[in-house]
């Protein structure tokens, strides 16, 4: 199974369901940045995958990161607005929460980070459990 | 409970934590196998083809990460946790790029332990039933 944004987007394309790109992808990205922490060290490689998983290009994110510092993150709000725009679809949610699953791991997993992916998990699954 | 239609293979060297783990394991899964290392948890695997493999890292004769490694090599889509205090650093590293994506966090929070399980029950329900949709 290929887990990228594009195919899910793909997938919900087809439904005619994707009502905003730019808002589905700030919510995604506004998830991503609360799991990992993108310090100098680590940008090129977190570049390299919010433009493989997110199709998500630099400036795009740069302009993302900084909406997200101005306006107070409400990860819940996001969380909810991804499952809406998502039809609450098991398989595309799984889909989605694999990729936040690889964004929580990519430096060998720290306890902050993917404790914070848990939560998010939690949240996107609650019904599921 | 989802779990119930689930098998486990839980692989742990300390004894008391065995028990308690796989105490709470028999009351919400559908079998589980338990192993005392690596590679007793191997040949088990081999028999008994477990739907999630659970596992602690550091063990006597072949540890987790190792065991794991081979389990990817017979089915690289195995769902497999991995029990973590997180202070292993190296180990996590080596984990990632073996494919391991769930962790289990030492000491246990019963709750996130059942969510964790719950998540990869789901991930192997989805996979499936997309398998049934396309063969």
């Amino acid at each position: 199974m290929e887990y990228n944004l594009k195919q899910i987007s793909n997938l919900i394309e087809n439904q005619d369901n994707l009502e905003d790109e730019k808002e589905f992808k700030l919510a995604s990205v506004s998830l991503v940045c609360s799991i990992v922490n993108i310090n100098e060290n680590h940008k090129k490689e977190y570049a390299h995958l919010f433009k493989k998983d997110l199709n998500l290009q630099e400036d795009e994110l740069l302009n993302i990161q900084k909406k997200i510092l101005t306006n107070r993150l409400n990860i819940n709000k996001k969380i909810h607005y991804i499952k809406k725009e998502l039809n609450n679809n098991i398989y595309q949610i799984m889909l989605f929460l694999k990729i936040l699953n690889k964004f929580a791991i990519i430096d060998g997993c720290n306890q902050e980070s993917y404790q914070e992916f848990e939560n998010i998990r939690d949240e996107f699954l609650k019904e599921y459990y | 409970m989802r779990l119930k239609n689930f098998t486990i293979l839980y692989v742990e060297d300390e004894e008391t934590t065995q028990e308690l783990i796989s105490e709470i394991l028999k009351t919400s899964c559908k079998e589980v196998f338990i192993a005392n290392d690596g590679k007793k948890g191997l040949e088990l695997y081999k028999e008994k083809s477990p739907d999630i493999v659970l596992s602690d890292i550091a063990m006597p004769n072949m540890d987790g990460l190792t065991m794991s490694e081979a389990i990817k090599e017979i089915d690289p889509n195995q769902p497999i946790a991995l029990f973590t205090a997180f202070s292993q650093s190296s180990y996590l590293k080596r984990a990632a790029e073996i494919g391991i994506a769930t962790y289990i966090l030492k000491p246990l929070n019963e709750e996130q332990f059942f969510n964790s399980l719950n998540f990869m029950a789901i991930e192997l329900e989805v996979t499936r039933a997309e398998s049934k949709h396309q063969g």
